[in-house]
């Protein structure tokens, strides 16, 4: 069964699915009838979501719940999995648009094909991790950036909230790469993600771009879900003035640590040895779309360059 | 949480509310006289659920802080379970029509938090068997519809004495 809307959930139309518009009706459908499988769209459980859930599993003990979830809830969807122990058998979400068939999965498996619905749904899941992380350093990739800061931007125009975009590269990675091998530079890759996951809130979006380029979107999770808190836009208007000082101050902090740091890949020199550039832009003020962000927080960054690296700087600010 | 458990019993009183101490020292005692069973729910879905396992214990009050229930709830309780009687639990200073359930508003008895006279409303119910029927105290419905909350001498002319 589905609880929820279908629209924008499936990448193509389902057949013989149940749906349950409310979470009221899906409770009642399941106490009464025997399901293997609930899918349950976040959007469409209100709050208290964490007693909606543990009820439908009350009532459908053997059911396997899944969450289906928009990239930008994703967060949610963790926060209220983990209080569930997650991972566990029986509670699951997966990133929409997913496919029907993987859902319905109904159909018998062929002689040559026999796997279980439920390794199905981790492969699925394996997949899901691949196209949209990075595997050198496990942060999410261009690909996860670029479905997620559209959706999350519509989300702000509604909440009338800031977001805040970092671009940023090592400065002459390059040089180390070729001095130190491939090996190293993965390594220095790798214990950067880990530097630079650190500074950021656990709602920030880290990705690496490709190379040794990064970006980190920062956002306001409450503000983008709960409009009773959102900006008017004049408050908007006079804030966007200036930066939002939270992403600014969290740049720079990255900026240090990564400076401070020991790579001690590098051997003896390791200390100090890296720095990064980078270029903030912030929306609305500096763009309104994903590709005006980028763009503007490249030119920053690029800006940050020519002023002699290890800076991180806003769009149109020179050192 | 139940209070009492009965299988032979003519109805269910369900309670919604928080704190419910109050109503839990008073009701169990005269619904058990009733043979209604009585229980307390933490929250909208464990209501859902007690309804739905007691679908054949025919007869259903709900006694809810109105405040813990949403406009999409109310509606749904209020198109699934036609026959169930919500008794709106009002603080003294609190209204109906502060909180925002639209036409849905109409699926509540709303009630200030005087436990007598919940008492007598639901010794009534319980002895009329009336709850199977919502529409029987024809003029307690009407008296909804123009006011939010009954006064003590309201509720003792419709229902007579206690």
């Amino acid at each position: 069964m589905l609880i929820g809307s279908a629209q924008g959930v499936f990448s193509e139309t389902p057949a013989g699915l149940r749906i349950y518009t409310s979470i009221f009706e899906g409770i009642t459908a399941a106490q009464k009838d025997h399901w293997d499988a609930i899918y349950a769209v976040l959007a469409s459980i209100p709050h208290p979501r964490k007693q909606a859930i543990e009820a439908l599993h009350s009532v459908c003990p053997q059911a396997r719940i899944v969450l289906l979830v928009q990239m930008a809830e994703e967060l949610q969807a963790r926060e209220l999995l983990d209080r569930f122990g997650w991972p566990s058998d029986w509670l699951n979400y997966c990133i929409c648009p997913v496919s029907s068939r993987c859902l319905t999965a109904q159909t018998p498996a062929s002689d040559d094909y026999r796997m279980t619905s439920d390794d199905k749904d981790r492969r699925i899941r394996e997949l899901e991790k691949l196209v949209m992380q990075d595997d050198l350093t496990g942060l999410k990739n261009r690909r996860y950036l670029r479905h997620f800061l559209p959706t999350i931007l519509q989300k702000a125009d509604l909440s009338h909230s800031q977001i805040t975009v970092l671009l940023f590269d090592l400065d002459d990675f390059k040089h180390y790469n070729d001095t130190y091998g491939h090996a190293v530079g993965d390594e220095v890759l790798r214990q950067t993600a880990r530097l630079i996951r650190r500074c950021c809130r656990s709602q920030d979006v880290v990705a690496r771009l490709g190379g040794d380029e990064f970006a980190v979107v920062f956002w306001d999770a409450s503000d983008a879900e709960h409009h009773s808190s959102r900006k008017t836009p004049e408050e908007r208007r006079k804030s966007s003035q200036n930066h939002p000082r939270e992403p600014v101050f969290m740049a720079e902090r990255m900026r240090r640590e990564i400076s401070a740091a020991a790579f001690d890949q590098l051997g003896s020199k390791g200390k100090g040895a890296l720095t990064i550039s980078g270029g903030l832009a912030s929306y609305p003020g500096d763009g309104r779309t994903a590709e005006e962000l980028l763009e503007k927080a490249d030119q920053a960054m690029l800006e940050a360059k020519r002023c002699g690296k290890n800076r991180v700087l806003l769009v149109g600010q020179s050192a | 949480m139940h209070l009492d458990k009965s299988h032979s019993n003519n109805g269910c009183v369900i309670i919604l509310a928080r704190p419910a101490d109050s109503l839990c020292s008073v009701l169990p005692a005269f619904l058990r006289e009733y043979r209604f069973v009585c229980t307390v729910c933490a929250h909208i879905y464990e209501v859902l659920i007690q309804l739905n396992a007691s679908e054949i214990i025919r007869p259903a009050v709900l006694i809810v802080r109105p405040s813990m229930l949403t406009a999409e709830s109310l509606a749904f309780l209020g198109r699934q379970y036609p026959k169930l009687h919500i008794i709106g639990w009002l603080e003294r200073e609190e209204r109906l029509s502060d909180l925002s359930f639209g036409s849905n508003k109409g699926h509540i008895i709303p009630m200030t938090a005087g436990l007598k006279q919940l008492e007598r409303m639901l010794k009534t119910l319980c002895r009329l068997g009336s709850v199977q029927d919502k529409q029987q105290p024809n003029e307690m419905r009407m008296l909804e519809h123009t006011r939010d909350v009954l006064t003590e001498q309201e509720v003792e002319a419709l229902l007579g004495a206690g």
